[in-house]
């Protein structure tokens, strides 16, 4: 009962308001009768403009005669304003071509005339009527242009109007978070300028973007702001179309129950007041819908009937008729009335067929465009990533180029530290080894001549004293025998004799040992002296020792070579003496060009080389001979002496 | 990105050589000291032998004074 009642007070409301909205445009046509040209022409257009949306044909008779009345009083501002306003007309009656044609005139007119206001405006509707054939890309443009425009004209509240427009274009192509930036900056504008009868207009288009982004509470909310600004503004096209808008979202949410009062109130609401009638078949169509969907197939019928109806009054409204056809079906087909059911759909089909041919054209035309630029942008797109990835690859080279070299740099001079460091390692260990066998050398040759002088010391201290002590025994013992014992006397100074010369020849051996080498000169003394020795024991025998003038006095022996030489020249001329009883004993050291030659002759005796056995005295010569690394050649003849001649070879010396 | 390679190689570069020189100055220095050590064992070495050769040198065929030449002398500790 309460809706109800709620319902005719609001059908009366409208009404009411209605009939003031017509009362107010009769009124003001009644003051255009007696204006001036210019207050005239501003009133036509603003009604014209008013019954393009309601009463079309009345729309075109009213513009068409103030356009004829304008262009006799030359009145150019008005002639552009009125020209872009019949454009408007062919652009809602879906005649773009004649709707450009007006548009371009006007916007030539109000460019030659410097009328910025209109030159906007006329931009503005060109970009209205793209937008309108789904060419959004050049709507888009002309709105951009217009908006700059307003700007040179200096009047920032239009700016909203475009900003709008743009927000529209963008939610059109599905671009929510654009839109909704546009229709942000459109309502900040009309809230600084207080355009209250546009505010709404905003919030609907906000409201609408933020339920396409899944945000119901929000655009619920704004929704509902939109609806009591403009119910306060009296400003029934937004309030209707802010209402519709709030049902729809209702709809979506599965909600009918809400969205079915909604919907009536704005049906009966235009239907009374005749604004914005046309928007009446959409609402019809919404509520037949939310019927179906709740199972009401009646009153679903019952307002399709009157959509039908108001389709006969707006024939060109083709996708609404489609979807009043395709909605009358289901209802039908609901209601078990299959035939009216197929009717309707066929209707709906051939609608769709019209209209979707000519939707297809456009959106095909649209689809080219934004394929076209989504081609180049590709393209574009393509172009920078392969310059891009190019010129990354090129970096990337470089980077493996420098760091190659980087890193061959770097391992070459580790390669060439290590090199040095191993260079001057290997040099330092050969010097420390070199050392090192230096040392173990000089070790040696020191424990040697330690080892040989405690030797030495041994032999001189402990056998040296015990012949000496034996040498004065026997000189003792000899004193002490008797004239008669003169043989056993004689016997023991030989001993003595003998003793003494192993001491002295002991001495000599500790002394060879203990000497690294010998020079000729010291062997020349050494023989000389036993030769002196030799000549005081047996006077009457000459003695001759000579050493070649060619072989120099520094020459060197080792010390055995030394000893083994003097002991063969000794056992020699002793030999001589013992056996030879000769009258001359020649001793002499020369050279060949690869000898050493030592001989040692005498005139005595002599014997048979053959037949004579060879005592140990020879023997001995022999075997130090051989230890030399040389030769000996003896010779004897009987009556006539005997020779040695002892070769050393130069280079075993 | 030219400039940090470059930056880095030169840093690696001197830190490699900065090891390698101071590795370098340890080993000469170690070298030199086992070096020294040597040359001087070395010539404690060569002092004792020429010190005791010198007395043998003393020794004579015609005066046979062995007894001085083999006088035990002072030894150099090692």
């Amino acid at each position: 009962m309460k809706i109800q009642f709620c319902c005719l007070f609001f059908m009366f409301s409208f009404v009411v308001y209605a009939q003031n909205q017509e009362r107010k445009i009769d009124s003001l046509l009644q003051v255009a009768k007696t204006a001036d040209d210019s207050t005239r022409f501003a009133i036509l257009n603003d009604a014209g403009f008013y019954y393009i949306f309601n009463k079309p044909e009345k729309a075109k008779e009213l513009l068409n005669r103030a356009l004829t009345d304008a262009q006799n009083t030359s009145d150019q501002y008005s002639i552009a304003r009125l020209t872009n306003t019949y454009g408007i007309y062919y652009d809602v009656s879906g005649k773009f071509d004649s709707a450009q044609f007006y548009f371009r005139k006007a916007l030539d007119l109000s460019k030659t005339k410097g009328i910025k206001s209109i030159e906007a405006r006329a931009t503005n509707s060109l970009g209205m009527s793209h937008w309108n054939q789904g060419k959004y890309q050049e709507a888009l443009d002309y709105f951009f242009k217009a908006l700059a425009l307003n700007r040179e004209n200096g009047e920032p509240v239009n700016d909203a109007k475009y900003y709008n427009n743009i927000g529209l274009i963008y939610q059109e192509l599905n671009l929510v978070d654009k839109a909704l930036e546009y229709h942000y900056k459109a309502l900040a504008l009309r809230k600084q300028y207080n355009v209250l009868r546009d505010i709404p207009k905003s919030l609907n288009n906000i409201a609408i973007n933020l339920q396409d982004k899944g945000d119901f509470k929000e655009a619920e909310k704004i929704l509902k702001e939109a609806i009591s600004i403009s119910e306060n503004n009296n400003d029934l096209a937004t309030y209707f179309e802010s209402s519709h808008s709030l049902a729809r979202l209702y709809q979506e949410l599965g909600q009918n129950e809400k969205a079915i009062p909604i919907l009536k109130k704005a049906i009966e609401g235009r239907l009374s007041s005749g604004v914005d009638k046309v928007g009446t078949i959409a609402s019809v169509n919404n509520l037949a819908e939310a019927y179906l969907d709740t199972g009401n197939v009646k009153q679903a019928l019952t307002y399709l009937a009157l959509g039908e109806a108001l389709l006969e009054e707006f024939p060109d409204e083709k996708v609404t008729s489609f979807e009043l056809y395709y909605c009358l079906s289901r209802a039908h087909f609901m209601n078990n009335n299959p035939t009216l059911g197929n009717t309707y759909f066929e209707k709906a089909l051939e609608i769709k067929d019209a209209v979707f041919s000519e939707k297809n054209a456009a959106t095909v035309a649209d689809l080219e465009t934004k394929y076209n630029v989504a081609e180049n942008e590709k393209q574009l797109a393509e172009t920078r990533a392969y310059l891009a990835e190019t010129e990354l690859e090129v970096e990337q080279r470089n980077v493996m180029i420098y760091g190659g070299v980087a890193l061959v740099a770097i391992f070459a001079l580790i390669g060439y530290l290590f090199f040095s460091r191993q260079k001057m390692k290997n040099r330092q260990l050969q010097k420390e080894s070199e050392l090192r066998e230096a040392l173990a050398r000089i070790e040696t040759q020191n424990r040697l001549q330690e080892q040989r002088l405690r030797i030495s010391r041994d032999l001189h201290d402990n056998i040296g004293a015990q012949l000496t002590f034996v040498t004065s025994s026997v000189d003792n013992l000899k004193y002490g025998l008797k004239d008669e014992q003169k043989e056993v006397g004689e016997k023991l100074e030989t001993i003595s004799a003998f003793t003494t010369q192993t001491i002295y020849e002991l001495r000599d051996t500790i002394w060879a040992m203990n000497k690294n080498d010998i020079t000729l000169e010291d062997m020349q003394v050494r023989i000389a002296n036993f030769i002196d020795r030799a000549r005081s024991a047996a006077s009457a025998v000459l003695f001759n020792f000579e050493i070649d003038s060619s072989l120099s006095i520094n020459k060197t022996f080792s010390s055995t070579e030394g000893m083994n030489l003097y002991r063969i020249i000794q056992e020699s001329v002793n030999n001589a003496l013992k056996y030879a009883n000769p009258k001359h004993i020649d001793v002499r050291i020369s050279e060949d060009k690869e000898q050493l030659l030592v001989t040692i002759s005498n005139d005595g005796n002599g014997f048979d080389i053959k037949t004579t056995p060879k005592g140990n005295g020879l023997l001995n010569i022999e075997k130090r001979v051989r230890d030399l690394g040389g030769s000996i050649k003896l010779t004897s003849e009987i009556d006539k002496g005997t020779t040695v001649i002892v070769s050393l070879p130069k280079t075993s010396i | 990105m030219l400039l940090l390679i470059t930056i880095i190689t030169i840093t690696t570069i001197a830190a490699i050589t900065a090891v390698f020189v101071r590795s370098r100055h340890q080993l000469q220095q170690k070298h030199l000291d086992l070096v020294s050590n040597y040359q001087n064992q070395l010539d404690i070495h060569n002092k004792q032998l020429a010190y005791r050769q010198r007395k043998l040198d003393t020794y004579h065929f015609l005066k046979y004074n062995l007894d001085e030449s083999l006088r035990i002398q002072k030894e150099i500790v090692l």
